[in-house]
């Protein structure tokens, strides 16, 4: 396994952290955690797809830094939402607030 | 770059990760994850990519941070700790990032569930060529990406339909 193949292993592990975490959890917190980090494993998987013999390439660097500013800029998003929801429901749990929504 | 290192800030990266979304205190979570942010930025700097690493930390251990920090200051107390316990509601989330597993452990594997069969159908087509260029490396897993994209669009259809069909452990 090279160096590539690894980071690519690392960012399956990231993306799966990230699922999981929203699979699994119920705070909707916790939940724009998880889709940080599958952010995360998304960037590094882009940027492990432009390695070539080990070293970097301007266009996986610059998927990277796109992929950053929109991952940082739907995550701002979805956080306002959470505290609109919290202030109309008054609770973070998802389960919750679709009970409270019906 | 060397081995070692990737291994070590990948382990590093992915170990702290794993641990900030396992603990039930967000403040925790929110630490872990500012450190495992500054992880990443070093990975990508330790790699030549010094604007992307540089930017990542900016963002993410920054701002991103300071705006989770904010959001658990407006909430208040409930999002300091909450129960969470893994339990037959998590159940089906489990199994759908086991399912999403499978094809990314098999695509980073290079595993071939046909041998030849599709090697002939692309030959059939002419792209026997592989493409040159920073993403060549995709041309080899070209067998297993709609396979790819398939799992995973299933697995998000489930996950969406489990996460707005079920009542929830509230009326319990």
């Amino acid at each position: 396994m090279n160096e590539q193949q690894l980071l690519q292993v690392f960012a399956a592990l990231l993306f799966l952290s990230g699922f999981g975490a929203i699979a699994t959890t119920k705070n909707l917190v916790k939940m724009i955690m998880g889709f940080q980090v599958m952010i995360w494993g998304a960037n590094l998987a882009l940027f492990a797809g432009g390695l070539v013999n080990g070293q970097v390439t301007f266009f996986s660097t610059s998927l990277v830094v796109i992929s950053i500013s929109i991952g940082a800029s739907v995550e701002a998003l979805a956080l306002s939402l959470v505290i609109l929801a919290y202030r109309r429901y008054g609770t973070l749990n998802p389960w919750e607030i679709r009970r409270l929504a019906h | 770059m060397s081995y070692e290192i990737t291994l070590v800030l990948g382990i590093m990266l992915v170990g702290v990760t794993f641990v900030a979304l396992l603990v039930r205190k967000l403040v925790w979570s929110l630490i872990l994850l500012f450190y495992s942010s500054i992880v990443f930025g070093a990975l990508l700097i330790a790699y030549g990519a010094a604007f992307a690493g540089l930017f990542h930390i900016i963002t993410f251990a920054g701002a991103v941070s300071v705006l989770f920090m904010v959001i658990l200051m407006i909430v208040g107390a409930e999002a300091w700790e909450y129960p969470d316990k893994l339990g037959k509601d998590n159940l089906v989330g489990m199994i759908l990032a086991i399912l999403a597993a499978i094809p990314l452990v098999l695509l980073v594997s290079n595993f071939e569930p046909f041998p030849g069969r599709i090697t002939e159908q692309v030959q059939l087509s002419g792209l026997t060529a592989q493409p040159d260029g920073a993403l060549g490396f995709l041309w080899l897993l070209r067998s297993w990406d709609l396979l790819l994209v398939v799992i995973l669009v299933a697995a998000a259809m489930l996950g969406v339909m489990n996460l707005f069909s079920r009542e929830g452990g509230v009326e319990k």
